[in-house]
């Protein structure tokens, strides 16, 4: 039985290495809070090697423009088809930025076009309950970026999993910093994390 | 005239004549063989491959029989040989006329040119050449009179074969099924520059989205009706055709033609127009400036299926860094294609763009084809990505990052209260008074306690966080004259900092900083007073300004430290389950089959099977329905199905198609055998 | 005169020896008859009762037809028969206990052998090689399934489709059961499971109320982790459930004593790099050790046993010690998803219990028609058997007839007619 191994896609553009702090606080979450055998690091994967398809869950995400190569694009296509999941979320938490027109239009070409994922999916209720949808982060609620609180997630789904799912919320600045500083918080704002990675493993 | 030349004018003239009988006999021999093919073609309707090869055939027939014939009668035209044809038809010459050119003799011996003289032969000679030519030249005739006298669409066939002339041998009438015969004709969209084209009685249709689709037949039995996508479509009706026209979709559908008790299906396949395949060919790589000066050579090539409209180079500069980044974007080297493949070349100055250290100069080519329909279609290179180097390139900080500081939590919980006051105010009408009081005064709680937590910062800032307990919170009870505890935290402030860093000239930067603190505090107060008597409306406004306020007070101390982290190694087995919170995971659905039509699709064609026999034009229906399903699903069942509706509607053998069709439909995949056959049941 | 009297004579013998050959009985020798008449003259043969009885066939008879001449070899007369060569041909079908599982027509013969169902042609099967014989799968059939090999037809006998219960899995949540269960469902089996995520926190598909035969036709356990289901487990495959133990599950203490092996330590993949030509060599084990002594070695890699089973009570337990399977379905090549869904549904089907599906042969003929017919009246004769008196022509009959008809035209030609 190997352990999960939280994957960090790498991508030929952009700033991939963006939020570095992400995967060791979500590591240390998926620990915190369940039994699931996880591994203490992460790894980063090029989004267009045969390694990404060792990782069934990758995250992704940049401030600068995502244009995927067309080894890229194939490769994805066929890591969702297999049963992959790639979640990515806008850095920039700006849906006018460059990251979000550049990867929601590559995305749709790789995968298929995002739709709105409705807040009552099993996302939602795979470990906690989120019972509005997907939380709101600090950066949304200060007014930042696109100055919108964005009530739903994007999705590309494959029969009613989900193949790809896009956050404008920057939670990458969200859960962006030591899983130590976890103790300075009232509430954990990445129990939601752990959601996204439970779905992934269960659904 | 000498015996020689009269001897030699009897061999022209008979000379043309043997030449004008061949031509007319190869002119009959081709005509004969139109005729045949019109007739044949008028029972049995020639496939037009077929008839394409008929003129062709007919013209090397008339050439090879008139060849045969002209060097047949090669033996009258020499002097001799038309001596003796003369001879033979005149036997009183008794050889004197052959003797009589022959060279050895010729003008020599007078007995023989008198005895030549007396016979006149040349009426002879031309009654011959008359006969010669009477008989191929009425045939000739009679046959061009039968084939003027044939339906001008039946020669028509025969001699300019076309796709889509299946309708030329049609007779409308009252009888008639008029779906019988169609012919469809497809005129693609004027950017493919594609010829239009025909075909005659197709089962399905293939095209470009956006084509123009008429299907056309004869006048029969009912008008006819087209029902596509659940709508119909009426015929018009011109002499004795009727035509529909319509659109080709941008998905598979099925065309049912209906008129009276006929039906007939038509599928209609649309064929998409793909993107330009664009490749950047240079810069070849990404790379790193050390400095944002020089030139770079730009250049990409694009391809299109049908054609290319323009190009251009597209570039995004993104400055900055952390938390902030703009960017800038501009194009270059635009150009416009009038063919399907296109190169774009420019030279991008890197001075002019402004570009400064630690920016990043992203370049893709982007071209556009001609598709006035559905696109137009974009294609994109892959990007390069230049990065101009910082000056601090290899400099690196180690940071931990801290949690975040007061007055974000601060921003965060006010929007958050804003949110809850916006939604109790919209469902206002659909509550009651005490439960809307009941929530607002909720909301004024939470709005009371930010506001002593905005007051704790302002205050401990103004140097006042020594004055603890009941003294703070009986002060921060009520608004504060901002001007006045700023005025005096800027005279203790002054007395020790000196002069002024910036800022307006009467305010220090100690006054600047607070100053929006303290708006948001006596915003707030003044939001919870509303709520709490029940008015979050009211309340809304100070709520906003009190929002804006700490974003002001936020941006003017946001300090981002950004640098290279240590990788985190997370102790799994010292936080293992140590969270507080405990899920509780909903059940989980079950995921569909793979293919759950499958069954149904196989019983579908197990049913057009059953009815070949008793039906093979319901079979055939059937077949093309089921095609259609699977199009985008299986094409090679798809292929397979097409080819045996084909053949059953072509009335040939479809026994190796439908067995084809239904091994694809049903097809097993090939598994590798992992374990033995213990499995198997006992 | 006399020229009437020799036609008259030679019209007489050619009659006797029509009558001689086509239809002449004669009760006290031997019989030959030709295999399409043999229906008509069964009653007459039966009456007869011949001494010897020879059957020309150009295809086996029908079961009735054999069955009456096995019935009259048995009452005293020597039933021989020959014809054109037969080649010897068997069919059977079988059908795996999963959903949407296709007929596999096993097929013996030695030739070239075409398959139909009641709807038109299937396939053809080439018999020919070293194994005489071939095995194809056949997705959907209608109908009944006939083999044909020139003139010799066998019918096929299709199993019904078995009903089937769900497919209940158990162990840690994890990239192996979300793929294990995928691979179940998109292949049509009803899946429930028991996914442990964290202590009191499962993930749960399905009720799950009672572990037995008439909710369940298997359980899969990906590993140790069996929760609350491990005591039930056991009880169920006595049952008759089916079980199967991937990876280290066979070490769980509560199927310890049912599982065929012990799982040893886990021994990974020979390559780093995942081979797509062979994918169960490409994944992780934990190797099968101490095999108890009724359990059937099914694969092994080099000196590695990879799979066994055994029986326990009436249901069967499978152990594969492959880990880490859904790499297949990752990793594998353009056909895994469907290799890797195939792969795990023939697993579960091997030990999955199914009620007992009602008599499924829906074909009227035999499954070894030739091999019937020698089992009845014996192999076909090499040589021609013993003249028939009842059909051997006298050795006069010729020359007299050949002077009767010379005579005639002599007479003739000698008074000058034509």
């Amino acid at each position: 039985m190997s352990d999960f191994t939280f994957c960090t896609a790498q991508y030929d553009s952009g700033d991939w290495d963006s939020a570095p702090l992400v995967p060791a606080n979500l590591i240390d979450s998926v620990a915190r809070y369940t039994s699931i055998s996880v591994a203490p690091t992460g790894v980063t994967v090029p989004l267009g090697s045969t390694e990404l398809f060792k990782y069934p869950l990758a995250y992704l995400t940049g401030h600068l423009p995502v244009r995927f190569s067309e080894l890229e694009r194939r490769n994805l296509r066929e890591y969702c088809d297999r049963g992959g999941m790639l979640f990515v979320d806008d850095h920039n938490h700006d849906v006018d930025g460059v990251f979000h027109k550049s990867a929601t239009e590559e995305i749709g070409r790789a995968v298929g076009p995002l739709k709105e994922l409705p807040n009552s999916h099993a996302l939602y209720s795979s470990f906690f309950k989120f019972e509005d949808g997907p939380p709101a982060t600090t950066h949304e609620l200060n007014g930042w970026g696109d100055n919108l609180v964005h009530k739903h997630l994007l999705a590309v789904l494959r029969g009613d999993r989900i193949a790809v799912l896009y956050s404008s919320k920057d939670y990458s600045s969200e859960w962006g910093y030591h899983p130590d500083n976890k103790r300075f918080l009232s509430i954990d704002n990445t129990k939601f994390g752990v959601n996204i990675i439970v779905y992934a493993l269960t659904r | 005239m000498t015996v020689v030349e009269r001897v030699d004018r009897a061999r022209r003239t008979l000379r043309a004549a043997a030449i004008g009988a061949a031509a007319l006999r190869g002119v009959a021999a081709a005509l004969a063989l139109l005729l045949a093919a019109a007739v044949l073609d008028a029972f049995v309707s020639l496939p037009a491959g077929a008839r394409r090869f008929v003129p062709v055939v007919a013209v090397i027939t008339a050439a090879v029989i008139m060849i045969r014939r002209v060097r047949g009668g090669a033996a009258k035209s020499d002097t001799g040989g038309a001596a003796l044809w003369i001879e033979s038809r005149f036997p009183s010459l008794r050889y004197a006329l052959v003797t009589a050119v022959d060279p050895r003799y010729a003008g020599a011996v007078p007995e023989l040119d008198q005895a030549v003289a007396k016979v006149e032969f040349e009426p002879a000679v031309q009654s011959a050449a008359r006969r010669a030519l009477a008989a191929p030249a009425i045939t000739v005739v009679a046959l061009a009179i039968v084939l003027v006298l044939l339906p001008a669409g039946a020669i028509a066939r025969v001699v300019r074969p076309a796709a889509g002339d299946a309708l030329k041998l049609a007779r409308a009438g009252s009888r008639t099924n008029p779906l019988a015969t169609v012919s469809v004709r497809v005129v693609a969209p004027a950017y493919a520059g594609l010829k239009d084209e025909s075909f005659d009685n197709p089962a399905s249709v293939r095209a470009l989205v956006g084509s123009a689709v008429t299907v056309e037949g004869v006048q029969g039995d009912g008008p006819v009706v087209a029902t596509l996508s659940d709508h119909d479509l009426a015929a018009t009706e011109s002499g004795e055709r009727w035509r529909i026209a319509m659109v080709m979709p941008a998905v598979p559908t099925a065309v049912r033609l209906r008129a009276a008790a006929h039906e007939r299906l038509l599928v209609l396949e649309p064929t998409s127009d793909s993107a330009p395949v664009v490749l950047l060919t240079s810069p070849a790589r990404d790379s790193i400036l050390r400095k944002p000066a020089g030139e770079i050579h730009l250049a990409a090539t694009a391809s299109d299926d049908y054609g290319l409209a323009s190009g251009a180079f597209e570039l995004i500069v993104s400055s900055g860094g952390g938390e902030n980044f703009t960017f800038k974007s501009r194009t270059l080297g635009a150009a416009t294609f009038s063919a399907r493949t296109g190169q774009l070349t420019a030279t991008l100055m890197l001075d002019s763009i402004g570009l400064q250290g630690g920016d990043m100069l992203h370049i893709r080519a982007v071209a556009r084809d001609r598709n006035s329909v559905t696109g137009p279609g974009v294609g994109t290179s892959d990007t390069r990505t230049l990065r101009i180097a910082r000056a601090d390139e290899y400099d690196s900080v180690d940071v931990d990052p801290a949690p975040p500081p007061e007055g974000e939590k601060n921003a965060l919980s006010q929007r958050m209260l804003l949110m809850m006051a916006q939604a109790l105010e919209a469902k206002r009408a659909k509550i009651s008074h005490g439960a809307l009081v009941g929530e607002s005064r909720g909301i004024a709680l939470e709005q009371t306690r930010l506001r002593k937590r905005v007051g704790d910062i302002v205050f401990t800032r103004l140097g006042e966080a020594g004055e603890e307990g009941d003294a703070v919170d009986k002060r921060i009870d009520q608004p504060v004259n901002a001007d006045s505890v700023l005025a005096a935290a800027d005279r203790a402030a002054n007395a020790t900092v000196g002069t002024a860093l910036e800022g307006n000239e009467d305010e220090t930067p100690l006054v600047a900083t607070n100053r929006p603190l303290l708006e948001a505090y006596n915003a707030m107060w003044s939001a919870s007073s509303e709520l709490e008597i029940g008015e979050p409306g009211k309340a809304i406004p100070f709520m906003k300004k009190a929002l804006d306020a700490l974003q002001a007070a936020r941006s003017a101390e946001r300090i981002y430290l950004r640098g290279k982290t240590r990788a985190v190694v997370v102790d799994i087995d010292r936080v293992r389950l140590q969270g507080k919170d405990k899920g509780a995971p909903a059940a989980r659905t079950p995921r569909q089959p793979a293919d759950p039509a499958r069954d149904k699709r196989i019983a579908r064609f197990d049913v057009a099977l059953q009815l070949v026999r008793s039906s093979p034009a319901a079979a055939v229906d059937s077949l093309l329905l089921l095609r259609l399903d699977l199009l985008d699903r299986d094409a090679g069942a798809a292929r397979a199905i097409e080819t045996a509706a084909n053949a059953l509607r072509g009335g040939k053998d479809a026994t190796n198609a439908l067995i084809l069709a239904r091994r694809a439909l049903a097809a097993v995949p090939s598994t590798p055998v992992a374990l033995s056959a213990w499995g198997s049941p006992p | 005169m006399f020229e009437s009297g020799a036609r008259a004579v030679a019209f007489a013998l050619i009659a006797f020896a029509l009558w001689r050959v086509l239809g002449g009985a004669n009760s006290a020798g031997a019989q030959r008859v030709l295999g399409s008449s043999l229906a008509r003259d069964l009653p007459s043969i039966e009456s007869a009762r011949t001494a010897a009885l020879h059957v020309q066939i150009d295809a086996p008879p029908a079961p009735a037809d054999r069955d009456a001449l096995a019935a009259v070899a048995h009452a005293g007369t020597r039933v021989t028969w020959s014809g054109a060569a037969m080649p010897p041909l068997v069919a059977v079908a079988t059908r795996e206990r999963a959903p949407g599982a296709p007929v596999r027509i096993s097929v013996a013969s030695g030739t070239t052998v075409s398959l139909a169902d009641g709807l038109a042609s299937l396939d053809s099967v080439n018999a020919t090689g070293a194994a005489r014989g071939s095995t194809v799968d056949v997705g959907a059939p209608s109908g009944a399934l006939s083999a044909r090999s020139g003139a010799v037809v066998a019918g096929v006998g299709v199993p019904p489709a078995a009903p089937l219960h769900a497919v209940l899995i158990v162990g840690r949540a994890g990239w192996e059961g979300k793929f294990v269960a995928a691979a179940l469902e998109e292949q049509g089996w009803t899946v429930e499971e028991r996914l442990f995520i964290a202590p009191g926190a499962d993930v749960l598909q399905g009720a799950i109320t009672a572990i037995d035969t008439s909710h369940f036709s298997a359980i899969v356990a990906i590993d140790t982790v069996l929760g609350a289901t491990g005591p039930a487990i056991a009880r169920f495959v006595r049952a008759g459930g089916g079980l199967v133990l991937l990876a280290d599950a066979a070490n769980a203490s509560a199927v310890r004593s049912i599982a065929p092996a012990g799982a040893g330590t886990r021994r990974a993949a020979d390559s780093r790099a995942f081979d797509i030509a062979n994918p169960v060599n490409a994944m992780a084990v934990y190797p099968l050790e101490t095999l108890r002594s009724d359990a059937v070695r099914l694969t092994t890699r080099g000196s590695i046993v990879t799979s066994a089973a055994r029986r326990e009570g009436a249901g069967r337990v499978l152990q594969a010690a492959f880990d880490e399977t859904w790499r297949w379905r990752m990793q594998g090549g353009a056909d895994a998803v469907a290799a890797h869904r195939a792969w795990w549904s023939r697993m579960v089907s091997s030990v999955a219990a199914t009620p007992m599906p009602a008599a499924g042969d829906n074909s009227s003929a035999e499954s070894a028609p030739v091999a019937r017919l020698v089992e009845a009246l014996g192999p076909a004769s090499a040589v021609e058997p013993p003249s028939s008196p009842a059909r051997r022509l006298p050795v006069w009959l010729f020359p007299v007839l050949l002077v009767c008809l010379l005579a005639e035209w002599a007479s003739r030609r000698l008074r000058g007619a034509q």
